[in-house]
Order: C-alpha cells, then sequence, then structure tokens
C-alpha cells in the first residue's frame, strides 16, 4: 500500500534511477500476484459455490446452495465480496496488460489507485469469508429453501440475477470509464501537438502514437471478450462467473428427489437398511 | 497465438532440462509434497466413500422413525399406541420395530439385535453381520448360542451371514424372529422399541413430523433426514481433527517450498542472470518458473493421488482405519466402493496447490528481477 | 548507429556509496566496424556496453539506436530490443551447464517463439561456420576453453543480430585461440555487422580487424581515433 503510493508520487519512467527501476519491476510482482490472485478467485468462487451446494445436507432446510449461504449472515456478502475480487482483480490485469504495451506506461498511476482500491476489499473479502467459514455450524436451522423459492416467480434466482452482479458489473464499467478517460487526458497532456493537430510530433520517439495505440488497445479489449469476462451483455456475464453454477445448481437442487438412486442401490442389499435407520448404529459410530 | 504456444513450449523444454538438472533437490520436494497429497487426498477419499456408504444404506430406510419418551427418556411404545396415530396422510406404511442391544462377554462387544418377520428369518434361526461372524469363527449353518440377560441360554442356528456390501452398519448386527426377540429379552407383549413410517414424497416429512408430534405429544419423531445429517457431521467432524493435524504438515510444506524457492542457489541465479542477458525477459523467467512450480505440484498431485485411491480402495485405508472409525471392538472389515468425486478432486487440488504457489510466488519473481547486466561483472 | 549524449550513470544512487561510472559521455558508433573500448579497470567500459547493449539504462543522458531514443525505455522494451539487435559475448563465456552446446546456443530463440526445429536448423549453420559441428551434442562443461568461446559466439549469432557486443572476449584464451577469434571477428565485419568490445589485450585492440580504438578514463573520457595509439595500423579514420 505505501508503495503504491510512492508509485503514484514518484514515478517518472524518464528517469533511470535506481527507485524507477525498483517500481517498474514491482510491477511484474504486482501483475504476478494479481494473476494469482484472479485464478486463485476464480477456482475458489467455483468451489464456493458448488461446495456450499454440496454442503447442504448438513444444514436442516438448506437442500442447495442458497441454503448453505443463508446459514449465517456472511454467506452471500461473501460471495458478492469474491465476485468484487475477481472483477477487480480482472480489470486490474487488463489495464496492466495495456499498460505495459505502451512503452511509456501511461497507465501506471490509474492501476496503482486501483490497486490502492483493491487491498481493502481483498481484505474485506477475506474477513468475510473467514467469518462465514467460522460461523459455519451444521444444523443450524436455516430459512428453508422452501420459502425461498415459494410463491410467485420472483424467486432468489431471479432477484440475483437481476440484482447482484449489477454493483460489480457497475464498479468494473464504472472504472473502464475511468481508466479511457484517464488514459486519453494523460495522451492529450503528453502530447498536446498531436492531440491538436495530426502532425506528428517528434519531439521525442517516446510520444509518437503510443498513447494513441494503448487506447486503441483498450478498446479492442472492451470489445474482444477474451482476456476478462464477456462482460457486455450482462447476462453472458452472469453466465460466465460462479453465479451461473449457483443457479444451476438451485434450479436442479430444487427439491431432492428422495433416495432414488439410493434406494435402487439399497433394494439388492436386503437386511441392512433396516436395521441402520434405528438409532444403534448411530450412537456406534457417532460415540 | 501460435508464437504464443510455441514460446510455452520452449519455457516447458527448458525447465524439464532444469528439473533433470537438479534432481535430487526436486525429488525431495516432490516427494515432500506427494505425500501430503496423499495424505489429504486419503482422508477425503475416505470419508467421502464412507458417506456414500452412509446414505447408500439410508436410503432404504423409513423416512421417520417414531420414539416414544417418557420422563424425557426413549421408552417401549406400548400396545395401542400404533392405532393412535390413525391415518396421516402421506404415510405409506407404519409398524412396529423391535431392536435392542446385547452384551457378548465372550468378544467383549455388543451386538444388536433386531427382530424381523417371520418370512425372513424362521424361529431358532438368526442371520449375524459379518464382523460378528469374522468375531466369533460362525458360518452358516453353525449354532451359536447366546446367554440372556436374565441367565437363560438360548440356542440358535445361523441360517446366513450378512452380505458384506455395508459392512460399516450391519458389523455387529444379529437378526432373529420376533418370537425368539421377545423370548430372549422378555420383552413385554404388545410393546415395541420404536415405529418405523415410510413417507413417499420427501417433502411432505415435515409435515408428517410436525402432525406427530401434534397428534402423540410424547412423541419424539426422528427423521431420515437427520439422520444422514448426522453421519455427514460424524464424518466431517473426524475429518475435521485430522484436518487439523494435517495444517501442521501443510505449514511445514509451505516452510519448505518457501525455503526452496527462495534459497536459490548461486548457481540458478547465475542461470537466470544469463537468460535475462541473452534476451529473456522478466516475464519469460517467471513464466518458466511458473512452469517448474506447475509441474512439480502437478505431478505430486497425481502420484499423490493415485497413491491415495490405491490405498483407501485397495488396502482398505490402512494407514486411517483406526482413528476414523474409532476403537470398536468388533471392527468392521470392508472394501469400500470406489467413489471419486470431480468437486472433491477440485477443491483438494486447489488446496494442496494454492499454498504451495501462494509461497513460491514472491521468491520467483525476486529471482526474475536480477539484473541482466549481473552476468557482465562476475 | 548508436549515439550517446551526456550520459551518466551512477550506482547506488542517493546512498552513501553513491560512485559515478561514467559522467557525460558522448560517442557516436558507426555501423559495420569493429570498435574497441579500452581504458584501467574501473574506468567503466564494462558499464559503457550494458547501457549500449540494452542491459541497462543511464542515470541520465540519452542513447540513441537506429535513431530510436532507448535511454528511457522499460526493461521490457530493452529486451526486445537486445533480443532481436544484440548479441553478447561474455569473458567468463556464462554457458549454461547441464545443457548440451546446442541447447545452450537456441536459449536466446527461445522467447521469440521461432519453432524449435528452425532453431536448430539456424544453430547448426552456425556451427558449421565456426567448425564446431562435431562437438554440438557435448555437454558445455566438457568443452576446452577454445569451444566454449566458440558455443558463446554461436550463441550470440543465433538471433542474427546487427551488433555483437564482447567483454573481454579474449581475456580467457591463449594467444592463438585470440587470434582465431580476431579472425571470427573479421567474418562478422564481413557480414555488415557492427562490433563494440573491450579489450586489455594489445593483441586485440592493435589488431587489424580493430577499426577504432576509444580510450576511457576514470570517470572521464577520452576518445582517440586509432593513428594515435599506432601507426602501422591502417584505418579508416
Ligand atoms: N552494480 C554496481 N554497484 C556498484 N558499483 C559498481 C557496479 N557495477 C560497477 N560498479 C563500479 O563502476 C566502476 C566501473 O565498472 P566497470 O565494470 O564498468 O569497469 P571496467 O572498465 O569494465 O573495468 P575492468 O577493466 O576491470 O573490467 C567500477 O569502479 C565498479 O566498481
Ligand atoms: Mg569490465
Amino acid at each position: 500500500m505505501p508503495f503504491a503510493v510512492q508509485v503514484i508520487r514518484h514515478w517518472d519512467i524518464r528517469s533511470g534511477s535506481e527507485r524507477q527501476l525498483d517500481f517498474e519491476r514491482r510491477t511484474y510482482l504486482f501483475s504476478t500476484l494479481l494473476t494469482f490472485v484472479f485464478v486463485i478467485q476464480l477456482a475458489a468462487l467455483l468451489l464456493f459455490v458448488f461446495n456450499a451446494d454440496r454442503l447442504s445436507a448438513m444444514f436442516v432446510g438448506a437442500m442447495c446452495a442458497v441454503g448453505t449461504l443463508n446459514v449465517n449472515d456472511f454467506g452471500f456478502p461473501s460471495l458478492i465480496s469474491q465476485m468484487v475480487v475477481f472483477f477487480l482483480a480482472a480489470m486490474w490485469l487488463a489495464i496492466n496488460h495495456v499498460d505495459t504495451r505502451a512503452p511509456d506506461y501511461p497507465l501506471v498511476k490509474i492501476k496503482y489507485g486501483l490497486l490502492i482500491l483493491l487491498l481493502p476489499v481483498m481484505a474485506l473479502s477475506f474477513w468475510l469469508e473467514l467469518q462465514y467459514f467460522l460461523g459455519l455450524k451444521a444444523n443450524v436451522i436455516t430459512s428453508c429453501c422452501g420459502s425461498l423459492f415459494s410463491g410467485d416467480a420472483k424467486t432468489i434466482a431471479g432477484e440475483a440475477s437481476g440484482m447482484e452482479p449489477k454493483p460489480a458489473l457497475f464498479l468494473f464499467y464504472g472504472a473502464l470509464t475511468a481508466v479511457i478517460g484517464g488514459a486519453l487526458w494523460h495522451w492529450k497532456k503528453a502530447c498536446p501537438a498531436q492531440w491538436l493537430s495530426t502532425r506528428r510530433g517528434q519531439r521525442n520517439g517516446l510520444c509518437r502514437g503510443d498513447h494513441r495505440r494503448a487506447v486503441l488497445h483498450f478498446a479492442l479489449h472492451i470489445r474482444a471478450p477474451a482476456p476478462p469476462l464477456p462482460l457486455l451483455h450482462p447476462q453472458a456475464g452472469i453466465r460466465l462467473s460462479g453465479l451461473l453454477a449457483l443457479f444451476a445448481a438451485l434450479r436442479r437442487h430444487r427439491c431432492r428427489a428422495g433416495g432414488g438412486r439410493g434406494a435402487a442401490v439399497c433394494a439388492g442389499r436386503q437386511s441392512a437398511p433396516d436395521h441402520s435407520a434405528s438409532f444403534s448404529p448411530l450412537g456406534r459410530i457417532g460415540g | 497465438m501460435n508464437v504464443w504456444l510455441e514460446k510455452q513450449r520452449h519455457l516447458i523444454d527448458f525447465t524439464l532440462a532444469s528439473l533433470a538438472r537438479r534432481k535430487t533437490k526436486n525429488l525431495g520436494l516432490l516427494l515432500a509434497y506427494a505425500v501430503l497429497v496423499f495424505v489429504l487426498a486419503s482422508l477425503a477419499l475416505f470419508t467421502q466413500a464412507l458417506r456414500t456408504e452412509a446414505s447408500f444404506v439410508l436410503a432404504g430406510s423409513p423416512e421417520v422413525i417414531l420414539q416414544r419418551m417418557v420422563a424425557g427418556r426413549h421408552d417401549l411404545i406400548p400396545p395401542g399406541y400404533i392405532e393412535k396415530i390413525g391415518r396421516i396422510r402421506g404415510v405409506q406404511k407404519q409398524e412396529g420395530r423391535l431392536w435392542g442391544y446385547y452384551y457378548d462377554p465372550v468378544v467383549n462387544a455388543n451386538y444388536t439385535f433386531m427382530a424381523r418377520p417371520a418370512d425372513e428369518v424362521a424361529s431358532g434361526s438368526i442371520m449375524v453381520g459379518a464382523t460378528l461372524a469374522r468375531a466369533r469363527g460362525l458360518a452358516a449353518g453353525n449354532v451359536i448360542s447366546f446367554r440372556s440377560y436374565s441367565g437363560k441360554l438360548f440356542a440358535f442356528k445361523v441360517s446366513a451371514v450378512l452380505s458384506p456390501d455395508a459392512e460399516l452398519l450391519s458389523a455387529d448386527l444379529v437378526l432373529l424372529s420376533e418370537a425368539d426377540f421377545r423370548a430372549f429379552f422378555e420383552y413385554p407383549a404388545g410393546h415395541y422399541t420404536d415405529i418405523a413410517l415410510s413417507v413417499a414424497n420427501p417433502q411432505e416429512v415435515r409435515k408428517v413430523a410436525e402432525k406427530l408430534s401434534t397428534t402423540l405429544p410424547d412423541s419424539r419423531p426422528i427423521l431420515r433426514e437427520e439422520v444422514l445429517r448426522t453421519y455427514q457431521s460424524v464424518f466431517d467432524w473426524r475429518e475435521g481433527i485430522m484436518l487439523t493435524v494435517l495444517a501442521g504438515a501443510i505449514l511445514a510444506f509451505a516452510i519448505l517450498s518457501w525455503e526452496k524457492a527462495s534459497g536459490l542457489s548461486a548457481e540458478e541465479k547465475r542461470e537466470i542472470g544469463i537468460l535475462k542477458a541473452i534476451g529473456w525477459e522478466t516475464s519469460d523467467v517467471i513464466r518458466m518458473k511458473m512452469w517448474e512450480g506447475l509441474l512439480i505440484s502437478l505431478t505430486a498431485f497425481l502420484l499423490g493421488f493415485i497413491a491415495a485411491y490405491v490405498h483407501v480402495f485397495y488396502f482398505g485405508a490402512a494407514v486411517f482405519e483406526p482413528v476414523l472409525k474409532g476403537w470398536a471392538v468388533l471392527y468392521p472389515r470392508f472394501a469400500l466402493v470406489p467413489t471419486v468425486d470431480g468437486l472433491q478432486i477440485a477443491t483438494l487440488f486447489f488446496f494442496t496447490i494454492f499454498p504451495y504457489t501462494a509461497a513460491v510466488l514472491v521468491p520467483i519473481w525476486r529471482a526474475a528481477i536480477t539484473d541482466p547486466d549481473s552476468v557482465m561483472r562476475a | 548507429m548508436i549515439e550517446l549524449s551526456q550520459i551518466k550513470k551512477a550506482f547506488n544512487q542517493g546512498q552513501p556509496n553513491e560512485y559515478w561510472a561514467l559522467n557525460g559521455i558522448d560517442l557516436t558508433l558507426e555501423a559495420g566496424k569493429v570498435t574497441a573500448f579500452r581504458g584501467p579497470s574501473g574506468s567503466g567500459k564494462t558499464t559503457l556496453l550494458t547501457l549500449v547493449g540494452c542491459l541497462s539504462r543511464p542515470t541520465s543522458g540519452r542513447v540513441r539506436f537506429k535513431g530510436q531514443d532507448i535511454s528511457g525505455l522499460p526493461e521490457r522494451f530493452l529486451t526486445e530490443i537486445r533480443r532481436q539487435s544484440f548479441g553478447f559475448i561474455f569473458q567468463q563465456f556464462n554457458l549454461i551447464k547441464g545443457l548440451t552446446a546446442l541447447e545452450n546456443v537456441i536459449l536466446p530463440g527461445f522467447p521469440t517463439g521461432r519453432p524449435r526445429a528452425e532453431l536448430i536448423t539456424a544453430a547448426e549453420e552456425i556451427f558449421e561456420q565456426l567448425k564446431l559441428s562435431h562437438r554440438r551434442t557435448a555437454k558445455v562443461e566438457w568443452l576446452s576453453g577454445g569451444e566454449q568461446q566458440r558455443v558463446a559466439i554461436a550463441r550470440a549469432l543465433i538471433n542474427n543480430p546487427e551488433v555483437i557486443i564482447a567483454d573481454e572476449p579474449t581475456a580467457n584464451l591463449d594467444t592463438a585461440l585470440s587470434r582465431e577469434f580476431m579472425a571470427i571477428l573479421e567474418g562478422f565485419t564481413a557480414e555488415g555487422k557492427t562490433v563494440l568490445l573491450t579489450s586489455h589485450d594489445p593483441l586485440v585492440v592493435e589488431s587489424d580487424a580493430v577499426h577504432r580504438v576509444i580510450g576511457m578514463r576514470m570517470a572521464v573520457w577520452s576518445t582517440t581515433k586509432k593513428p594515435c595509439f599506432s601507426s602501422q595500423q591502417s584505418s579508416p579514420y
């Protein structure tokens, strides 16, 4: 964090000083770390949702991931904060990618500004997750899926797909706008001649079209769904994010088919089933 | 894209060569890593198999079991009690069950005696669980006698040994006819241990349970769902203890890998310097090192997981059995049905790769930012 | 081809042990020539080569390579230029032990993403030129000094650079091998490559292959055209 502030204050690409070199090298560290965070967060999000679904058997009334997440107050905030971290990390990586295309790193201040923003969000996300898992106690009666799904078409699934990713999307697009604006502004400031006229500025070798290239690159990023997520259509974005998993799971597990597979298998095992429903084996295994 | 692929191929080539050049160091790491994965994977596979087993077994059991409570304690079902339930919508069948415990001084173990309808177990004969049969050296056709709690001796003919498929749960089971059960335990006529109700629609189970507790306020309905949940948490609880122990191991491993990665030998440092001087970029070096980490962790994961699979499903989890199954006298020996769960593998993979990668990230970066001109001043 | 203006280079800037290795150098180096730097130890020859060869950045001043200002470029871009345009031959050869000669030679080609087969063909051609084909599958630690030197040269050539930079290339070689090296250098000029080298060795500095010698002094510098050093040598200057 103090490092990010230092970068923002002292960054000077023209300097060959050791501090500048150190700044530039730290960028590699952060991009590696954030790639890691990004990948981990993606994996964690998917695992979180799927495991929540699986864990639902542990909680009365929780028949699916929603139930598990509702076990305590930290379930959904934790999920949402994880998604926010994921999007922010994706955004940072996209900015970094674009930034390092141009030799004068035009977006560097924005990049480190975002990093300053990202750190507390990550800390918060971690804290929420920890709270959630520490608060998970089996057999706590949760608001049952039945009540969540009951009634009209406005199920939690509908609600969530309408609501939850919105802040994330908003954040993402907002930051994109800020970034592009910043880049344009920087470009304007650095190469006024070029900004005002089409004449090739020849003041120095660096100014030539590099900013324009950076911005173009950014635009390409927004057009092409490749690096972060296809976020242009909220639906597509949601589908790709871990939420898809959640909702698919919700629909599938809406009601757990009672013993369908198990019963078939157990029919072949003559005597054991009857016995096992009694309390005795429980006492033995549990004790 | 093609260039990118080709580049990654080159990096992997180089990584493989450099791993091979530092065999002992990397093999040591690989081994430690694989052992960690082995332990965790064995545990996960084992508990998963137990859970599957339990839910298989429970799937065929009645949805609701009704016990009668007297002074807060589980008591016998008196005659006429079943009739009091009457007809509840959704309940397909309701029947009284008879079961109890018997302490066998010969092997110092408790058996579960359970009455079955006469068409399943003939009077004078019993069926026994496989573990019990092993402990007492029984086979179908043998005769065994038990001294009842009242001191009388009863002789039974073993008509069959129960299938070992679900031996975990049928280990100590003795099935006998209702008449024999009542005679053996001097069980009062017309009384039952509990009542089993089958409910076809799982969504009605809770409703049924509610109705039961209103019609019979002195009863306690136990839902299969709850039993299942208890099983799940029982296994998870045990898993939890093991995991706590293993957390220490994970930590040790993280430190180890940190050591390995941060303690880059002078030789390795020089190599990275050379690579940078001859035109490798910092991110190329980072990527190369990442490939190295990935190769090591994938190999270790694969090795550890396969070993764990063999250990659990072919050697019956020999290492964990005592801890996980408890120190029961009648110790069930059973082959677990191999079940592999994708989500579980993914989770395990995540939790083993994560600490390693996190531990090596910074050292990798530190190695990668070696001054490219450092080789000029050797 | 390469222009340096007001180049200064400090080590440990801002710390008590701050040291200015170069203090305001102006210099122009022509393409297609062999230029040798000489001067007392510590006069900054190696430092200058690292600046020219995109291995490090000057603290202040400009380096222009083929008209492009490279002094302010981040490492990422310097590396790209270095990879494409510069080949390095180090005093210690700096080969990677445990790899064969061929594997060592193709290493600089990895980040370019050229297919392996292509790299190997290119490497074998160079081995052919350097008369080293018979040793190409030998591990480098088993090679003799001269052979190692030639492997290092081959490695410098694999990306077909325009400029070859050699820091004390003959310091570990005997007279015969040094002469051989100078012969190889002449081959480079024939191909139109630019060569920059440092040396204490009179055999190198005074050889016919060298077109220009630049003398360095401690933290100050002087450039001298060849005839001032030795009159017997022909020089374009
Ligand atoms: N990384 C560094 N940190 C501090 N000082 C350095 C560093 N690199 C070089 N120097 C100093 O800079 C000065 C110039 O070094 P350089 O290696 O360029 O000299 P040189 O002319 O090549 O000498 P030699 O002929 O002995 O090779 C030396 O005094 C050296 O101690
Ligand atoms: Mg030197």
